[in-house]
């Protein structure tokens, strides 16, 4: 009862001091009650109103559903209504069988017409649009909301169909898998370490032992790259459904940051590699004095990289030929051939050869970096061509000194290039060049048949 | 400098747009013509009411047209919708405040926060009526656009309206006694920062009753 009178209480303030109109639904989403309970809150709220108050200067609509009498024809239409007070006697009594009749809304002005309780709702609805049916007393059980493994393997799987050249690219080079292989698990837990401090040194170990490791492993990971990729940390893995597929191939351009310390085993096991390998071997070599502040540095450059498609056209051309003169986008393969372009190619990396320069200071004052989560509201278009409005957290870590703006600049970049890169994607998906055909088809079909009829 | 004209003339636009559809909806909430000639539309999603008599929409069409311009140019910091009562003495007045517009990268690239934040106007004007007290009958209205003088030169001059001369404000229509201030809805988004309340004469409640 005690609970109920403060209910009481704060409908009374929802309706006479801020004058809002408050509707069942509208209630039961703000006060987190079941919507019967709302319904029963309402009716309390007006009978304990009308009771006890001669003129309240409340406005009431009523919803009422059932069974309109026969018309002419001899049928009977099932109604669902909203009803001002007013009018809710001569209504129902229009139906042959009344089903449901309880209250709708509450308000202090006689409402002109259904739209502003429609907008309430919907505003409402807006507000918490995933437990918006938390609530009703309409549930399918049947439909459960997916598992996050669940659409992790569905993402997956339509990786995997939907983009069949990327993999030919993946199996033909060899060269190409076998660092990916080794990087995979450590992108994985990249993601999972940017997230939570505490599993910071565990990790840190882990992926320690796992460059340790790597000539043994090599192998079965690479077998197991897809199921590794997988287990990426959460929140990034959900958002990673592009990087998952792209990490695969790009990882020979992660291997890079792995720490020079193993590098003689590496290059050891890459023997039998093309000269691609070596050279970055040496590029990385010159640009890392440190492992794990730079890693951790990289990993977030690392990243970005997935998220850019131009990654894939280099890669592409990493296999082929290499043309004279590359655009400088697509320079970002040339690491291959010269680590003297290493510095022009893209932001990350100059980045990249300025934390090298500061990683003897930062190696013992861990303290100086600073890390922030910031909520932003990205806005892109998926791979179904849906829109999709997600709130990420962005994880930006700084050196309090001076990289405050190399970072920003490094968090928008990701969103930057997204979009173009997402936009190149769905047409191909969608396969312009058969809809244009056939529209075309249809048109001069058509054309074709008026012409001989006239 | 490009992006900033563009972002500057679509704000204007936008501003336009819902200045439009507030207008159209504060003459059907405040009762100023019979509810018989407006329809019901959609806009931001949400249904919204429109007059259909083809004199209210020209003349709204026309401020509006030439409220664009004053905005696009930046020399407006608010528009009034002021009711008048039959004696001509203002009784409620919708301000729509417009703050500084920024030159801050939106992270709202497809405009949906923009878009809740008009919606939330629009749920505002629609329940403002509960707020108000009501008009006296046969209740007229005017427009009042707030700029610099500058601005106003420029835009006489420029004689693009000639057909629609904006003329400066009666002090009469401008001065409210003793008015009360209802805040409606603020918001802060960068394309367009605005607030929105409604100053209401404490004399309005005098003429209620009596009439």
């Amino acid at each position: 009862m005690a609970v109920d009178e403060l209910y009481l209480e704060n409908i009374d303030e929802y309706v006479k001091d801020e004058r809002k109109l408050v509707t069942y639904k509208w209630l039961s989403l703000t006060l987190q009650v079941h919507c019967n309970i709302a319904k029963l809150m309402l009716y309390k709220y007006i009978d304990v109103e009308r009771n006890t108050k001669e003129t309240d200067g409340l406005y009431v609509t009523y919803f009422v559903s059932g069974l309109s009498k026969p018309d002419e024809s001899g049928t009977k239409i099932f109604k669902c209504s909203i009803v001002p007070e007013e009018k809710l006697d001569g209504y129902k009594s229009s139906l042959d069988v009344l089903t449901s009749c309880h209250i709708y809304s509450v308000q202090m002005t006689k409402l002109k017409d259904s739209n502003t309780l429609y907008l309430t709702d919907y505003e409402k609805f807006k507000e918490c649009v995933f437990d918006a049916n938390k609530y009703s007393s309409i549930q399918c059980k049947k439909a459960e909301p997916r598992s996050e493994e669940d659409m992790q393997l569905l993402s997956m799987a339509y990786i995997n169909t939907s983009e069949p050249e990327k993999k030919v690219s993946v199996t033909s080079g060899n060269t190409a898998t076998k660092p990916a292989s080794k990087k995979q698990p450590q992108s994985a837990l990249q993601s999972m370490f940017s997230k939570a401090d505490a599993n910071k040194k565990i990790k840190k170990e882990v992926t320690e032992d796992k460059q340790v490791e790597k000539p043994v492993t090599e192998k079965q990971v690479d077998k197991d790259t897809g199921k590794t990729s997988k287990k990426a940390g959460g929140m990034m893995a959900f958002f990673s459904k592009e990087t998952d597929k792209k990490s695969v191939k790009q990882t020979d351009k992660v291997t890079p940051k792995i720490s020079p310390k193993i590098s003689p085993k590496k290059t050891t096991m890459s023997s039998p590699v093309k000269e691609e390998m070596t050279s970055k071997k040496k590029a990385r070599e010159e640009d890392s004095d440190d492992e794990i502040i730079n890693r951790s540095k990289r990993r977030r450059t690392g990243q970005d990289l997935f998220d850019s498609d131009s990654e894939e056209d280099m890669e592409a051309e990493d296999e082929e030929p290499i043309p004279p003169s590359p655009p400088p986008k697509q320079a970002s393969p040339v690491i291959v051939d010269s680590p003297e372009k290493v510095e022009e190619i893209e932001d990350p990396i100059p980045k990249m050869s300025s934390k090298t320069e500061e990683s003897p200071k930062s190696k013992n004052g861990t303290k100086r970096r600073i890390k922030k989560r910031k909520a932003v509201n990205k806005t892109y278009m998926d791979d179904d061509g849906f829109m999709v409005t997600e709130k990420v957290y962005e994880e930006v870590s700084t050196d309090a000194s001076e990289c405050d703006e190399p970072v920003k600049k490094d968090n928008k970049k990701p969103t930057a290039t997204k979009s173009p890169a997402k936009g190149k994607k769905s047409p191909k998906k969608t396969s312009p060049g058969k809809k244009g055909q056939g529209g075309g088809g249809k048109q001069t079909n058509l054309m074709s048949f008026f012409t001989k009829k006239n | 400098m490009d992006t900033n004209v563009n972002v500057t003339q679509v704000s204007s636009s936008i501003f336009a747009e819902f200045l439009e559809v507030s207008l159209h909806l504060i003459l059907y909430n405040r009762g100023l013509y019979p509810a018989g000639v407006f329809e019901r539309r959609r806009k931001y999603n949400v249904p919204v009411q429109m007059c259909l008599h083809p004199e209210v929409t020209g003349y709204i069409t026309k401020v509006i047209d030439s409220v664009k311009v004053m905005v696009a140019s930046g020399g407006i910091s608010m528009v009034t919708f002021v009711v008048l009562d039959p004696a001509a003495n203002p009784v409620e007045r919708f301000v729509f405040e417009m703050g500084e517009a920024s030159t801050e990268q939106s992270s709202d690239k497809y405009l949906f926060r923009l878009e809740d934040a008009l919606r939330g106007f629009i749920l505002k004007l629609n329940v403002a009526d509960s707020l108000l007290k009501p008009l006296p009958p046969n209740c007229t209205w005017v427009i009042h656009v707030h700029t610099k003088e500058s601005t106003a030169d420029e835009f006489i001059q420029a004689r693009s309206f000639q057909d629609f001369a904006w003329v400066p404000a009666d002090r009469r229509q401008t001065c409210m006694d003793d008015p009360v201030l209802v805040p409606l809805k603020t918001s802060d988004n960068p394309m367009l920062k605005m607030q929105l309340y409604v100053e209401e004469s404490g004399r309005k409640c005098y003429s209620g009753p009596n009439d």
